[in-house]
């Protein structure tokens, strides 16, 4: 088992290396840099500063200087938060992500998940294809139509919750983030665990259970619910990864002080260091979330465990 | 009294192609003790009669008829108790043994949650009586197997579990759904005997569905024949296999292959196929393909004849007359 977890961990190395390397080239490759839009720089102060950020090397030689010092797990400092570093940066955005973020992959697995069950054991009646309805809605609604729309009914004209901003994470901020980063997850897991409990349900060791005088309750709870969770369960990587990218647009459309929303000013900005440090960040998150969800898999079906 | 009394039973499902009708007008019946054996080929209905019987019937399955069990009739009990009688009064044992099992829940939880379910036995308890039960059913190391999951045992052993978790509630009848079609022939014996030996043990009364008639001839003390999801002959299980009436059991009888046949060049077959269970049939099903059919068995289907224990479903030939 542990043999397994330490090979697992050991094989997102090149991964992340041939993300951190497309990455770096793929920034520089873009036109700009992260001193252009500083006005009256006269030409003697702008080397300087290219020279303090080692810009003016070559490309290769700062790509080298780049992973020795990520190696010792320093990102870099900001080129434009000047006094800062890249791990600061995450460090105090990283938990505002976490929660908004946490917030909707829970509430993505909980109701989502409830729905589908419903809509299976309700299969072809008016609650299923209600859940269904919904479901293709959110999943066809994209996130940055479904916030504004969100912020004015809710804010605008209700006036039930504020249309954006932190607030120290009180709860009627989180409310509309959340939601709007949650629902296409939910729509897509109600989706897949509809099926896979339709699936399910018709398996042979269903009618064995049912065979047995076991109650619906019990037939659903102890027998089908385990195996019907397994795709969902594989979807929770991707849905993740969902998730980061979607809090990158959400943050910045309610104006939540997350990693996310430094990395969209920090791609406008040309801040490379800032670009790669975010990037590395969610590279291995999502690595780890899918590490996670493969031991959860062994959790759930004995097949699966690594021997 | 005889323990089932299966009466004029039909099934059909409600599909897209139509009214798919998988057992018509169906009776029969099974005295305490005796074992009844049917014999059919696939989509002849039987195991939609066994699963009719349970009602474990998909949902979009119309039932007519009458089940009386013990002189209830299971067709119209509650779902509440007809959860009673599945299980606790009728076991019931399936194909195929490698998906019958869930995968995901050790073989303890499958067995004990029966008792657990329905005496109110605490885990504990149930686990204990479970190995017992193992024990009756010969896996060796029953109490280490409980903590096993199904893919960790072989086919034969996870029949007997099968068995085992069917007999736990000591049912008074056990209807096993081609038992040994899924295992190897060695394995099969094994577990007839196992049944036989099971059967004297519990005072079971025991109906096996097979389409092998020489599963059928060791185990069964009568056979009922269906084709087309009606009965075409039943009788004491010697008898019908030594001296068929029915065309068809006839035809069934003469198409087994023998050792001392050479099996590429001498098998008989019975031409034509089965009958498409969506086509509305007013005469014999198996008219289509019978060498005594005549126009009167495409129009009307012929009555059961009763005579001297047997019973017989055919135009052509008669039990008085043979």
């Amino acid at each position: 088992m542990l043999r397994y977890a330490f090979i697992r961990l050991l094989s997102a190395i090149p991964a992340l290396l041939i993300l951190i390397t497309l990455t770096f080239f793929m920034m520089r490759a873009a036109p700009g840099g992260p001193f252009d839009r500083e006005r009256d720089v006269s030409p003697e102060v702008r080397a300087k500063l290219e020279q303090a950020y080692h810009l003016d090397e070559s490309l290769w030689k700062q790509y080298g200087r780049y992973l020795t010092a990520l190696s010792q797990g320093d990102l870099g400092p900001s080129f434009k938060y000047g006094d800062r570093s890249v791990n600061e940066l995450i460090a105090v955005g990283f938990p505002v992500s976490l929660k908004i973020g946490g917030l909707a992959m829970l509430l993505a697995l909980l109701l989502g998940g409830a729905l589908g069950i419903v809509a299976a054991l309700k299969q072809n009646g008016v609650i299923d294809y209600g859940v269904m309805t919904l479901a293709m809605v959110g999943i066809s609604i994209p996130n940055y139509v479904f916030a504004p729309l969100a912020i004015l009914l809710f804010a605008v004209t209700l006036g039930w919750l504020p249309a954006g901003g932190w607030n120290d994470g009180a709860l009627s901020n989180l409310v509309l983030p959340v939601l709007a980063l949650a629902a296409p997850q939910v729509a897509y897991i109600a989706r897949l665990m509809r099926g896979s409990m339709i699936e399910v349900l018709h398996a042979p060791y269903i009618r064995t259970a049912r065979a047995k005088g076991l109650s619906e309750r019990v037939v659903i709870l102890r027998h089908a619910l385990r195996p019907a969770l397994l795709p969902v369960l594989s979807y929770l990587g991707p849905a993740s990864a969902g998730i980061i990218t979607g809090s990158v647009v959400i943050e910045q459309i309610f104006g939540i002080p997350g990693i996310g929303r430094y990395f969209v000013t920090a791609a406008l900005n040309r801040d490379y260091t800032v670009v790669m440090g975010v990037v590395i960040f969610y590279g291995v998150l999502v690595i780890l979330f899918n590490f996670l969800v493969d031991l959860l898999y062994g959790v759930l079906d004995p097949r699966a465990r690594p021997q | 009294m005889s323990l089932l009394n299966v009466r004029n039973l039909s099934v059909s499902f409600n599909t897209a192609d139509g009214v798919v009708r998988a057992v018509t007008d169906l009776s029969f019946t099974l005295a305490t003790g005796e074992t009844l054996g049917i014999v059919g080929e696939s989509g002849s209905g039987k195991s939609q009669t066994a699963m009719a019987i349970l009602r474990l019937l998909a949902r979009n399955a119309a039932v007519d008829g009458e089940v009386l069990f013990d002189g209830q009739d299971l067709l119209r009990l509650s779902a509440q108790d007809m959860l009673k009688v599945r299980g606790q009064r009728i076991g019931m044992i399936f194909q195929d043994p490698m998906t019958a099992l869930n995968p995901h829940l050790r073989i303890g939880t499958q067995l004990a949650e029966v008792l657990v379910s329905h005496r109110g036995q605490s885990w504990q308890q149930a686990m204990a009586e479970s190995a017992r039960m193992m024990q009756a059913v010969h896996i060796p190391d029953a109490t280490a197997r409980l903590q096993h999951y199904p893919h960790e045992l072989s086919g034969g052993q996870r029949q007997r579990v099968m068995i085992a978790m069917a007999l736990l509630c000591r049912p008074q009848l056990l209807i096993a759904d081609e038992p040994t079609t899924a295992l190897d022939v060695t394995v099969q014996a094994q577990i007839l005997r196992l049944l036989v030996e099971l059967r004297r043990e519990f005072g079971l009364s025991l109906i096996l569905i097979t389409h092998d008639l020489g599963v059928m001839a060791e185990v069964c003390d009568r056979s009922l024949v269906m084709y087309g999801g009606r009965a075409m002959e039943q009788g004491p299980c010697r008898a019908l296999l030594t001296d068929p009436v029915h065309p068809y059991t006839r035809a069934l009888i003469a198409s087994r292959p023998r050792l001392d046949m050479d099996v590429e060049r001498d098998l008989p077959v019975i031409a034509g196929a089965p009958p498409s269970p969506i086509e509305r049939i007013f005469g014999c099903p198996f008219a289509p393909r019978c060498e005594l059919a005549f126009d009167r068995c495409n129009r009307q289907m012929p009555d059961l004849e009763t005579s001297a224990g047997r019973q017989c479903a055919c135009h052509a030939v008669s039990l008085c007359k043979k």
